[in-house]
This record gives structure tokens, sequence and C-alpha cells, in this order.
């Protein structure tokens, strides 16, 4: 009955992305033909005739008012059809496909990252409270809520790849490498490893770590913040009280009884931050000259490329939903006063 | 009780967070962070490695490789079609031969000795040899041609890929067209080596406009292979798929947004090339490209920042190559709009341009003094006739004698540039500065590529800054491409008759002396007409690490990877 429960619950979430993504769309859409720029004219350039400018114009489109443009958009949508981009020449799906893998090891090894610093150091902090630790805490939050992104990627190009030359440089996934595979996976440091090149994998992974610690340290600040904070406020409560005057180990009573009541919120956090980072990462992708799906919108919306933008905006809403949907469900499970 | 999480949840999560980072916190932490990263500076400056102007360190990359960091991702691999991207064109060039190409030479230009090419001596590529006969030019090809699958090269599938050119209408139509030769019926196979090209006017652009990769031919068999009803020639398949080519380097991976790779083609019928692969990185920041170069991780870099290249060139790990050639960086006026309709406010523009510091501040001394339409290093090129030396009192006289004396009446200007290109910024503020002092208010207004092209090719700018290098090195090409009033990118909209005249007469003649003269007629007509003001002639600049040798210089700037290698 429950898990009856639950799935009408995850359809019925489900069904409120369809709304969203149509908003998503409208606004995107609505946007991109306000600036102006128009992306037939700059891929036919100056040489191709006017009656075969007009004619790429009416392919694409271009040559009917606004809502007509919108309406067949989704039709072709609903055909799974997300248009061509002007500057691959390709399927919009088929570039977002390719570039998906990308932004996705960087992120979720960011993610990781961040999280496998976050909630100790919040943790750690939470518990000796106004110590040095949870000064280191806060200086963590602080600087990674203060510095812009693309000033810490370059200080740590700078000093990792110029200076101190540990790290490969900007120069996208594979580092240094002059021998490359096949992608099997996308996940650059599975496949290297199913292939057996270490070589390789030792190259990738090095790749990872400039990129992935500057956005994993942004990530970091609001997960060791909202940690420290909630479990300060657990800790505090009279239920560990007793657990502890019950006798019960100290490590028992923090990662057992405290974190697991303090994790919804932090899972929250972590949602909304790892959501942040799919969509928000371009400027990482930027600086690391990092092929995924970011620098494709980056480049898209410099060559007024409709259907790219609105392909990356869509996949990227689509994500965050989804996102969305598994912590509610994750919340669902985990916490028994939640009802659905 | 019904409870669903809701997103106000995650609001009050996200406030609570914000609450808890204070202004106290900001300025302690952040008055902290600044000492340990200064402190951190101070510790690595003291155990600076080898690492300074003059000791740069060394390559990382295997002899047989050459890694370049290139600016962008491809347009398109398709011959015919790619006109945008640098890294595509360079791609082709290395993957196919054309007929003929130019032959080497060593060149010296605006004081700087180079090799290059002899744009005016045209050698065999795929063809052994080629004779002119009237209108006619024969290319007899090589025996035992093939592509890099196998098939074999004949005249036959030469002459298919010319019909592909025009019924396709890819760029090289256009420079077809252009060389009299207007349609597909004018080349013919005449056996299984021969081609026959006729013109319906002799002339002599042909042979250097057929010089260029957007003519490269495709093998039919491959062609049809990926046609669809819709899309007869394949265009669309090979926008993302290079066709087998015959050139001196194969494909061997690219990867969109990443690395486009090279390797050797062990069947090439010319010298085998020393490079084994060529790996070409995609780096679009100049800055990062530099970086890398500095480091050892790449082996070339081409557009790197030009007011970091003396810097550069004392670093003992790299060489510092600058080519002058005849591109040209035009402040552009709209002669449709005023004050710019007006000859004398175009001269006065001209007269307020501050020339010196454009070539020295912006361009730090990587560019050259550039006074006419045809540049450095085009034949026929003649300064004699300008006299636009910097001269605001001048400038106000001309000013006033077009009817808006100290700016009086005059509309405000606008001047555009483009967002990505520093270059054109910082002489756009200087040019500001000057209009400003004859009475001219100029706001500068900075665009992305696509609204930039789009408002430029609509004829839509009221002034603004942008270069043109033509390929073919050729006085009139440049011309019918800048100056003839039916040109499709003569932006600024000038006419003068007689120039028009002067293009419709030399364009396609023989008279080589005629063809001089009347490009240095029709050069005094622009020069005084002052549709643009010729800022500067920027050099092309590459960085190579001091180990990679046999860099030639051609004037549609695409590197020959077959004739480079590392030592």
């Amino acid at each position: 009955m429950g898990s009856t429960r639950l799935l009408l619950y995850a359809a019925r979430r489900l069904l409120f992305i369809v709304p969203v993504l149509l908003v998503a769309l409208f606004l995107v859409f609505a946007l991109t033909r306000i600036v102006p720029g128009n992306p037939v004219d700059r891929v036919a350039g100056p040489y191709i005739s006017n009656e075969r400018r007009a004619e790429l114009k009416h392919i694409a489109y271009l040559d009917r008012p606004f809502y007509e443009q919108f309406a067949l958009y989704l039709r072709d949508l609903s055909h799974g059809n997300m248009g061509t981009s002007y500057t691959t020449a390709q399927d919009v799906s088929k570039d977002l496909r390719q570039r998906f893998p990308a932004t996705f090891e960087l992120v979720t090894y960011a993610m990781l990252f961040a999280i496998a610093v976050a909630i100790p150091l919040g943790i750690a902090a939470a518990i000796k409270k106004d110590s040095w630790i949870d000064s280191v805490a806060r200086g963590v939050s602080v600087l990674g809520v203060s510095m812009p992104i693309f000033w810490l990627g370059l200080m740590l190009l700078y000093v990792f790849f110029y200076f101190l030359d540990w790290l490969p440089g900007p120069v996208g996934r594979t580092g240094s490498a002059t021998v490359f595979i096949k992608p099997i996976t996308g996940f650059l440091t599975v496949d290297s490893l199913i292939t057996g090149n270490l070589d390789l994998f030792g190259q990738v992974a090095k790749a990872l770590v400039l990129p992935c610690f500057t956005l994993g340290f942004v990530a970091m600040a609001p997960i060791a913040r909202m940690t420290r904070a909630v479990m300060v406020e657990v800790l505090q409560s009279d239920y560990i009280r007793t657990a502890r005057s019950l006798g019960l180990p100290f490590r028992v009573v923090v990662l057992r009884h405290a974190l697991k009541n303090a994790m919804i919120p932090i899972l929250t956090i972590i949602a909304a931050v790892y959501g942040y980072a799919l969509g928000g990462e371009v400027l990482v992708e930027i600086i690391f000259s990092w092929p995924g799906m970011g620098q494709y919108s980056y480049n898209a919306l410099l060559s007024s490329d409709f259907p790219a933008i609105q392909g990356f905006v869509l996949l990227v809403t689509l994500l965050y939903m989804v996102i969305y949907l598994f912590l509610d469900i994750a919340n669902a499970a985990l916490d028994p006063r939640v009802r659905y | 009780m019904k409870r669903e999480r809701s997103r106000l949840e995650d609001l009050e999560a996200l406030e609570a967070f914000h609450a808890s980072v204070t202004r106290r916190d900001v300025l302690k932490y952040g008055v902290g962070a600044a000492l340990s990263l200064s402190m951190v500076e101070a510790v690595l400056a003291a155990c600076s490695p080898a690492h300074d102007n003059t000791t740069a360190s060394t390559s990382k990359t295997p002899t047989d490789t050459l890694v370049v960091a290139v600016e962008g991702d491809i347009d398109t691999f398709d011959p015919a079609f790619t006109v945008g991207s640098k890294p595509a064109q360079t791609t082709i060039q290395n993957t196919f031969d054309q007929l003929t190409q130019y032959k080497h030479a060593d060149k010296t230009v605006a004081g700087v000795s180079f090799t290059g090419v002899d744009t005016e001596s045209i050698d065999g590529m795929l063809a052994e040899s080629y004779s002119t006969s009237g209108n006619q030019v024969i290319f007899t090809l090589r025996q035992g041609l093939t592509y890099n699958d196998g098939t074999p090269i004949t005249a036959q599938i030469i002459e298919q890929g010319y019909r592909r050119i025009f019924e396709a209408q890819g760029i090289s139509y256009f420079l077809l067209q252009m060389a009299a030769v207007p349609d597909p019926s004018h080349i013919k196979a005449l056996d299984d080596h021969r081609v026959a090209i006729t013109m319906d006017a002799p002339n002599l652009l042909l042979m250097k406009n057929n010089t260029m990769h957007n003519t490269s031919a495709l093998d039919i068999k491959d062609v049809k292979a990926h046609a669809t009803s819709s899309d007869k020639w394949a265009t669309d398949y090979f926008k993302k798929n290079l066709a087998p080519g015959n050139g001196p380097f194969m494909l061997d991976e690219y990867v969109p947004g990443d690395r486009i790779v090279l390797k050797a083609n062990p069947n090439y019928y010319g010298t085998k090339p020393k490079l084994a692969k060529v790996i070409q990185k995609i780096v679009p920041d100049a800055a990062e490209r530099e970086l890398l170069i500095k480091r050892g991780e790449v082996d070339m870099i081409m557009v790197p920042p030009v007011q970091d290249l003396n810097t550069l060139k004392q670093d003992s790990g790299l060489q510092v190559l600058t080519f002058p050639n005849p591109r040209n960086l035009f402040l552009e006026m709209n002669n449709k709009m005023a004050p710019f309709d007006k000859k004398a406010a175009r001269q006065a523009v001209s007269y307020a341009v501050p020339y010196d510091s454009i070539l020295k501040d912006v361009f730090h001394g990587y560019a050259q003094v550039n006074r006419s339409i045809i540049g450095n290093g085009m034949p026929s090129s003649d300064f004699s006739t300008w006299n636009y030396n910097t001269d605001l009192k001048k400038a106000a006289d001309l000013l006033a004698s077009a009817g808006f004396a100290k700016g009086q009446g005059a509309p405000p200007i606008t001047l555009t540039v483009r967002a990505d290109w520093q270059e054109a910024e910082r002489a756009a503020v200087l040019i500001q500065a000057n209009l400003k002092q004859i009475g001219l208010n100029v706001s500068i207004q900075k665009v992305a590529f696509a609204p930039f092209n789009e408002q430029e090719q609509g004829r839509k700018l009221h002034m603004w800054i942008d270069e043109w290098l033509s390929w073919v090195n050729d006085p009139w090409y440049h011309m019918s491409w800048n100056v003839s009033s039916t040109s499709p990118t003569n932006y600024v909209s000038y006419s003068n008759p007689a120039v028009d005249a002067l293009v419709s007469k030399w364009t396609l003649s023989l008279d080589k002396e005629g063809r001089i003269q009347g490009s240095k007629d029709a050069q005094k007509l622009v020069i005084a007409d002052a549709p643009h003001a010729f800022l500067v002639g920027p050099n092309w600049n590459v960085v190579l690490r001091s180990n990679v040798k046999g860099y030639v210089y051609y004037n549609d700037e695409l590197n020959r990877y077959a004739y480079m290698y590392k030592v």
C-alpha cells in the first residue's frame, strides 16, 4: 500500500514537471528572440543569395510570428526533435548527448568532493563549537560564498599549473595525454580503467582536480554551513541528551541519531547545490576548456543559436526537476512524518 | 495530517545559511584570506621555480607529435562550405590536396623576412603539370593517386567534385564564378588523367582562386553513399564527417569542443610528413593558450595576446613569429548614414584618427602602417597619395565644411566593436577621445559576434571596426569584395562609378602591367573618398616552442603541418 502511494506521489510530481518545463521554455524562447542576432544571417554569411537566405529563414520558421514559432517548436519537441544547432550543424539532442558526460563527470566528482569534505567539517564544527575547527568551517564557508568562481579557477591554474607545474593546464578532459580511447560510458575515468589504460586514467584524474576543486569549493560552502547549523540544533535536543545519558558511545550518538535527523535539510541543500552546479558550471568549463554542456551553451549564446540554447535550458530544467523529485521521494522515505 | 516538503523550506534553509554568514564573518575571514593569499604568493615567489621571462620550461610533448592549441571548434568539415573556422579549414587543408599550389619563397615584407609563398608562381599538387591555352587550362593528374581509403583519383572524380561545388553552391562556387567559370559544364574530364577548365574570358584569377582548400574535390562515391533525396550532395553529412582525403594527413579523431587529431597518411604521394600526429586542442581563451605554451603543454599557438608578445620573445623556450601581411584593420563608416554620407565628414574622421597610438599602444609594434585599401605585401600596394596624418585642426575644418562645425548638427555616433576583440575595443577608445575633440560625440557599443555580423551584413551599423584579409593575394580580387558597389561585402555601402569601372575593366584582364597601374588609380580614388579610415595592418602572429621548425606562412594563414617537425 505504502509503495503504491509512493508511486502515485512520484507520478503526480512527474506531471508537475510538464508545466514547469513549458514555462521555462517559453521564457527562454521569448528572451532569445528579443535580443538582437539572427542565426541564419550568421550561418549564411554575406555571400548567399537573398532567395536562399529567405529559404533558410523559412525552414527555421524565423519568418513566422513568435507564437507560431513557439507552437511549431513544441510540435517538433513532442516528436523528439529538439532542432538543429546552427553552430555545430547537427541535432541538438545529439550535441547534448555528446557533451553531457563531460559535464556530468565534472559535476559529480565536484559534488562528491564537496560532500566528502563539507559534511565531516560541518559535523566537527558543530561538535567543537567556537573552536579552531569551527573557525576553519566558517572560513571555508565565507570564502566559498565570497570568491568569484572564475577568479578561484584562474588563481588555481596560476598556482598549480603555471607556477608549480603540478597539474595540467586548461586543455579539457585529457590533460597532457597524447593517446586517446574511444568513449564507452562517457566517464573518462571509468573508460580508461575499463580499457586498462592507466596512463590515460592518470592524465584524466589530474585534469579533473582543478575544475572539480573550483566547483566543489563553491558547492562546499553552503553544505558545510547547513550541516553545522542543523547539527548544532540537533545535538542540543532532548533525545540526544537522553541518548548520551544512557551511555551510548558518542560516535553512535552523532552518526546514527543526530546526523540521520539532520539529513533532510542537508539533502535539500545538496540537491539545490547539485542543480545549481549542473546549470551553473559554465564558467568552470570556459576556464578549463572543458568540452561539456556549459561551453556548448556559452558558444550558443554568443552565436544566437536558438535551438541549442533552448535545448540546454530544457535539459538543465529537466535535470533540476528530476533531482528535486528524487529528493522529495528520498525525504518521504527517510522521514516518517512526511505523508504523500 | 498531510505534509509535503515545500520549496518554502528550501528557501528557509538557504536564508538560514545566508543569515548565519554575518558581515563580521565576511570582513574577518576575507581579510584573513587576503593575508594568507599574500603570504602564499610571497612564499611562492621566494621559492620560485626555474620559470621567469628568460628561462622557459621544457616541452612535454613527444617529438613525433605536434600539439597545437587552436582558437575554436569547427564550423563544418565540408571543404566547399567552411568559411568561419580556421581549425576546420586547417584540418581540411592538411587532409586534402588541390590541383595546384603556390611555390615556397623567401620573402621580406615591411622589413620582416620569412619563408612564405610566391602567389604569382603556381606549381602542381594533385596535378603534376598544367598548361594554359587561350581560355582553357588543362591539368594533368599524377599517376597512381588515391584517396586515403584506396580509391583511385581520376579526372572524372575531379570533374564530379567541381560539379558538387557548383550545384551545392559552396563558397568556391563564388570564387570560380569570379574567375569567369560560371557553371560545371566548363569543367570536363578529357580522359582519366586530364581535366580541362574553360573560362568565359581568360584571366589571371582562376589559377589563384583554384589553389584554395575550398576547391578540394570529394570522392563522388562517398557523396553518393551519404546523399538523401533532399540532399543530393550530402552537405548535411559532411558538416560533421570529414570525407576520405588525399593530403599528407588523415583525420584520426574529432571530439566536439575538445580536440581534432590528425595522423600522417602512410600512402601520401608526396614527401611524407615528419610528424606522426598533430593534436589540435580547442582552447578558446588567448591568455590560456599563452600559459599552455609557456609551460610546454602545447607546441604551437596562434592569435596570442598581442600585448604579451614582447615578453614571450624574451622566453628562450619560445619562438615568436610575426608576419606582416595585407590585412586591413578598418574604421568603417556607413556611407549612407549622416554625417558619413558626406565625403568631407569621412575625411575629417580620417584626419582625427590617432594612427601612431593605435600602432604603438594597441598593437605594440605587431602591426604595420597601412595607408590604402591594398595593404602591405599585396601587389600594387600604394600609400603615396594618403595624406591623413593625424591633424585635429584639419579634421575640425573639414567637419565644418561638411556642415557640422564643432559637431553641431551631427547625429550622435555609435561606434560598434565585437565584444571578444580587445584590440578593437582599445582602438575604439582612442578614436572616441580624438573625435570628441573635434566635436563628434561617440559612444562605444560592444556587441557579441552573432548580432555584430547580422547588423554589419544588414548595413545597420553607423561606425564600426572590422578587418579584412584576402586569401587570394590579388588587388582586384580584394577590391572586388571591398569597394565594388555591387559587392555583398561592401558593408559601408561605398559607391564610386569610376572605381566600379576600374574593377570591371581589370579584374579579369590578362594585362599584368595594366592591372597594377589600374589598381594604383583605384587606390587613389578610394583614399580620396575615405569610405573607411585605414587604421593599421595587423600582423599574423604565431608562437612556437623553440624545438618546432618548418613553419611556412601562407596567405590564408592556415598551418601546413606537412612541412613542420620537431628537433
